[in-house]
């Protein structure tokens, strides 16, 4: 669990054209969100982009998921688009990317930028499963921002009557 | 007192403590723009009265034009004597949301010039009550108001219709 954020994982053990090929999804996560970047983020905006990461994983799978988590770990996001993308990763209706969804989700609950939080907490709501509780009431331990120690509580009662 | 109620895409873009450092005291950052979109130099909003009685339906009304689910629904409550204190020009007119009992108490802010979209703003952040309704609790009341016959489908977005099991 919690492997998301350390890059060792990903590229170590990896032949020239795993890794080019895992760099071309990364970049295809890159212009998918970059595309999103020049406007206000409004409810169509995040239900577009939702629309764009469904199509994304239609064509490549499962590294997609992998591939925004490198690009958040490497900064090369504004803060306000990777909370945008969380949410839609938590929005998605995706068996098959589901766990790795959550896990992605559940390691940046302790990220050191609070709009980066307040999209995991929305995407784990979104998600709708109840094992992500015990993550949200751990994170409530140590949440000293007042609003999202607010949606946090809102985001455990609403799991608590899935 | 009755209050204005104006839908925000997220509550938290609103919080002032974690404004970034380079916006000033007496400042804004502009990505909450994007909450206070004007059509037509005209602000949307809707008035609940003093005791809430009809917070659920308004925010049921305006959830159903979504084009889809949310994991929340965040919104900010204003006290009418912020608006009637200073120039702004409220008049009714009805909602155009698929909600009819509820349509009856939209209001417009007319006249609006991008300074009143600022000072506007100000009056938000500083005197505004931001909540956020899950949506599970948004879900059922669409779902309710439905079920008694009170929402307009052919106005519901396929979307949400689909979403919601409506479709």
């Amino acid at each position: 669990m919690l492997s998301f954020l350390n890059n060792s994982s990903d590229t170590q053990l990896d032949t020239p054209q795993i890794f080019a090929a895992k760099e071309s999804i990364v970049e295809d996560v890159r212009n998918l969100l970059i595309a999103f970047s020049y406007e206000p983020f409004d409810t169509q905006g995040s239900y577009d982009l939702t629309k764009g990461f469904y199509e994304l994983i239609a064509i490549k799978g499962k590294p997609v998921i992998r591939a925004l988590a490198k690009l958040i770990r490497e900064q090369q996001l504004s803060d306000n688009l990777i909370c945008e993308a969380l949410i839609s990763i938590g929005r998605l209706q995706d068996d098959d990317t589901k766990s790795d969804r959550f896990e992605l989700l559940a390691s940046l609950l302790s990220h050191h930028v609070p709009i980066v939080r307040d999209g995991v907490v929305a995407g784990l709501s979104f998600l709708d499963d109840r094992k992500a509780i015990p993550y949200l009431r751990r994170a409530l331990t140590f949440e000293n921002v007042r609003t999202l120690r607010g949606n946090i509580e809102i985001a455990i009662k609403d799991l608590e009557t899935t | 007192m009755s209050y204005l109620l104006r839908a925000v895409h997220d509550r938290i873009y609103w919080d002032r403590d974690l404004f970034p450092k380079w916006v000033g005291p007496d400042d804004l950052p502009s990505c909450i723009v994007g909450d206070l979109q004007a059509e037509g130099n005209t602000l949307s909003v809707w008035e609940i009265l003093d005791n809430e009685a009809n917070l659920s339906q308004v925010i049921t009304a305006i959830a159903s034009r979504h084009p889809g689910s949310r994991a929340y629904f965040d919104y900010a409550l204003l006290k009418l004597d912020f608006i009637n204190d200073v120039n702004f020009s409220l008049s009714k007119e009805d909602g155009k949301t698929p909600y009819g009992d509820a349509n009856l108490y939209h209001r417009n802010l007319s006249n609006v010039s991008l300074q009143k979209v600022v000072y506007f703003a100000h009056l938000l952040c500083k005197n505004g009550d931001f909540r956020r309704a899950p949506w599970k609790e948004v879900k059922k009341s669409i779902l309710d108001a439905h079920t008694k016959g009170k929402l307009d489908l052919s106005r519901v977005r396929d979307g949400l219709k689909k979403e919601l099991g409506l479709a």
